[in-house]
């Protein structure tokens, strides 16, 4: 196959929270003669591009068209390709990692003190805030309410959108642009200052110090990209892999072999997550206003999971109920009376979660549902049955519990009747979109893919800038602390060319 | 009318899985049957050759469940036996079991929710604002 090989300094790989951030801030060395390309996978979306058509958009944005299954077939992952990556696809959420995460994680360097004016650089840069309380919607203060009057911690999520029009349809793109992901920020700042953005453009493997990639024509409609579809070999000085948790270990083994390094592809983790849904008397109105404003971490500690507001599509809805037949067709009758919860597990990075390679070089993850988090997940569905009831729902979807429906006289008898030999993983559905590791970070070569700085143990030219470097879950929605990352391994690259910003 | 991908012997007993495990199709008009194979046909087509050949597999087993329980294909089951013979799918000790219904299950949730048709019945008010 013919190859067109083109010259850089340095070549990013993806443009998410990680790659788009890692553009930004080395943009200033482009007027210092530093070539800089930006490969991303999948298009450019404009507003008029996000139709919030929810088969549509999830088929336009999502690997797998949002159905990427883990090898057991009992975990949905969710992970998009588009320039700007997960970042157009998330409710725009932005929490700063814990200080005894960090501790935890214990990577060198990698504090709350070194991570904390870099998370305040992106909560101005990105326009966290935190919307007025006249913005949110009903099924968001249910949630908060019901959390006071049972004594549950609940905060709520900076997000850092700009003229929100509470659309509530995040997950499927913003149609009028309003959350600042890399895509609205980071990715126009490097443009700006003389990064080059080739989308459409799937790097396939990297050779010593090029990238081979291959450049496809547009879908969907979208714009195509500045290059001709066909195969490039983009000649780098430094290479940066920011392709998220699934494609950053899977490049690095279809490049260098799945032997290549002991801790490639493992320790991955994902905070399983479950919708739960309680049905009130009256309207509630959860489609329109952001959908994503309260989170309880009540439990975080004690039990294992975080429980957050959230509001879906139908079939993203029904597809999560535990069942079939008229109680599901009640349940989705009644949309607008509906309250969601989501609820996350706080897993922890196991050897035996990991990503591999199929035959044809595609990635496979391999989860393991360990007994802790099926614990965590059991107890979620009790806490958020009692927090549905408290907020006034007359009855609740619980899986777990072996009915399709939990009603109020069923309101003591939670913890009873929602138990762990009835949670049962095939028939309940459970997802995530908070995909962390693979090439997990840490000093020492032999448990870690990267160096504390993100680069890449036995290969100096080769750094890693997105959520694989995690090497534990970070236990909440994980974009402002891979920003925080990213602009990390960014600086160390500036330090290892000898220029500083 | 819009073909099933996996030939008609598959479509006509997908269909009685629709209309058994999500009843309010029953009332779909013709377009709305057609749409609701025409978005499975769309998803189906992305799927490799083994995932198509799984589903086949699993409406071929249903029907030997309906055989067996109940005499007769599932098609020609009254819907009480149907919702029997899905019950013991979905609730089935073994999990490949459980997987594979949960996969059909899915797909027949895809193809009824995943119409804007039916966004009036189930009260879906997606907020509009002039730009859309």
């Amino acid at each position: 196959m013919t190859e067109t090989i083109l010259d850089f300094d340095v070549v990013i790989i993806g443009s998410g929270a990680g790659g788009g951030t890692v553009a930004k801030e080395l943009a200033p060395l482009v007027r210092d003669g530093c070539r800089i390309a930006l490969l991303e996978w999948g298009g450019r979306f404009r507003g008029e591009d996000n139709t919030r058509d929810e088969l549509g958009m999830a088929d336009k944005y999502y690997f797998d068209g949002g159905g990427f299954q883990t090898r057991g077939m009992d975990l949905t992952l969710a992970f998009a390709k588009a320039l700007g990556g997960s970042t157009t696809v998330y409710t725009g959420t932005s929490i700063k990692a814990p200080r005894e995460v960090l501790e935890a994680w214990a990577v060198p360097g990698v504090t709350a003190e070194d991570l904390e004016p870099r998370f305040q650089k992106y909560i101005l840069e990105n326009n966290v805030h935190l919307n007025d309380r006249a913005e949110l919607n009903e099924n968001n203060l249910l949630f908060e309410a019901a959390c006071r009057r049972l004594g549950w911690r609940v905060e709520q999520f900076p997000v850092n959108t700009r003229g929100c029009e509470g659309l509530a349809t995040c997950n499927l793109g913003c149609s009028n642009l309003a959350k600042q992901g890399t895509a609205a920020v980071q990715i126009p700042l490097a443009e700006s200052r003389g990064v080059e953005v080739f989308t459409f453009c799937r790097a396939d493997r990297i050779e010593d110090h090029d990238v081979v990639a291959d450049v496809i024509p547009p879908t969907h409609g979208l714009e195509a990209s500045r290059l001709a579809p066909g195969r490039y070999r983009f000649r780098a000085g430094r290479i940066v892999l920011a392709g998220g948790a699934v494609n950053s270990p899977a490049l690095l083994m279809r490049s260098f072999g799945e032997a290549w390094h002991p801790a490639l592809g493992r320790y991955f983790t994902c905070h399983p997550a479950m919708i739960l849904a309680g049905v009130h008397p009256r309207p509630v109105h959860g489609a329109s206003g952001h959908p994503k404003s309260f989170y309880c971490d009540e439990f975080m500690r004690s039990q294992g999971f975080l429980l957050e507001t959230c509001m879906y599509f139908p079939f993203t809805l029904a597809k999560s109920l535990t069942g079939f037949g008229a109680d599901v067709d009640d349940l989705m009758s009644r949309f607008d009376h509906l309250q969601l919860i989501l609820s996350l597990a706080i897993d922890h990075a196991e050897a035996r979660n990991r990503i591999t390679l199929d035959a044809r070089g595609e990635p496979v993850v391999d989860y393991h549902f360990s007994e802790p988090v099926l614990d965590a997940l059991v107890s979620s569905v009790r806490a958020s049955a009692k927090l549905l009831f408290e907020a006034g729902a007359e009855k609740v979807h619980a899986p777990g519990s072996g009915r399709f429906y939990l009603h109020r006289g069923d309101r003591d008898q939670v913890d009873r009747l929602v138990t762990r030999s009835r949670f049962k993983p095939g028939q309940v559905t459970l997802s995530a979109a908070h995909l962390m590791g693979g090439c997990r970070m840490g000093e020492d070569p032999a448990l870690a893919v990267t160096g504390p700085r993100g680069r890449v143990h036995g290969r100096d030219h080769l750094y890693v800038a997105d959520a694989s470097l995690f090497p534990d879950s970070v236990g909440i929605n994980p974009y402002l602390t891979i920003m925080a990352l990213a602009d990390r391994v960014a600086e160390g690259i500036r330090e290892d060319m000898g220029r500083r910003a | 009318m819009e073909p099933f991908l996996l030939g008609p012997w598959a479509g006509a007993r997908f269909r009685a899985v629709q209309r058994c495990a999500l009843p309010s199709c029953r009332s779909f008009t013709p377009g709305q049957w057609d749409e609701s194979f025409r978005i499975v046909n769309h998803m189906l087509a992305g799927k490799p050759v083994s995932v198509r050949r799984q589903l086949v597999a699993f409406l071929a087993l249903i029907d030997v469940l309906a055989w067996i329980t109940g005499g007769t294909g599932f098609q020609d089951l009254d819907p009480a036996r149907q919702t029997r013979v899905l019950g013991m799918l979905f609730d089935a000790p073994v999990p490949i079991l459980r997987k594979g219904f949960w996969g059909l299950n899915t797909l027949v949730k895809l193809s009824v929710f995943g119409q804007p048709s039916v966004y009036p019945s189930i009260r879906y008010v997606p907020r509009v604002v002039p730009h859309d």
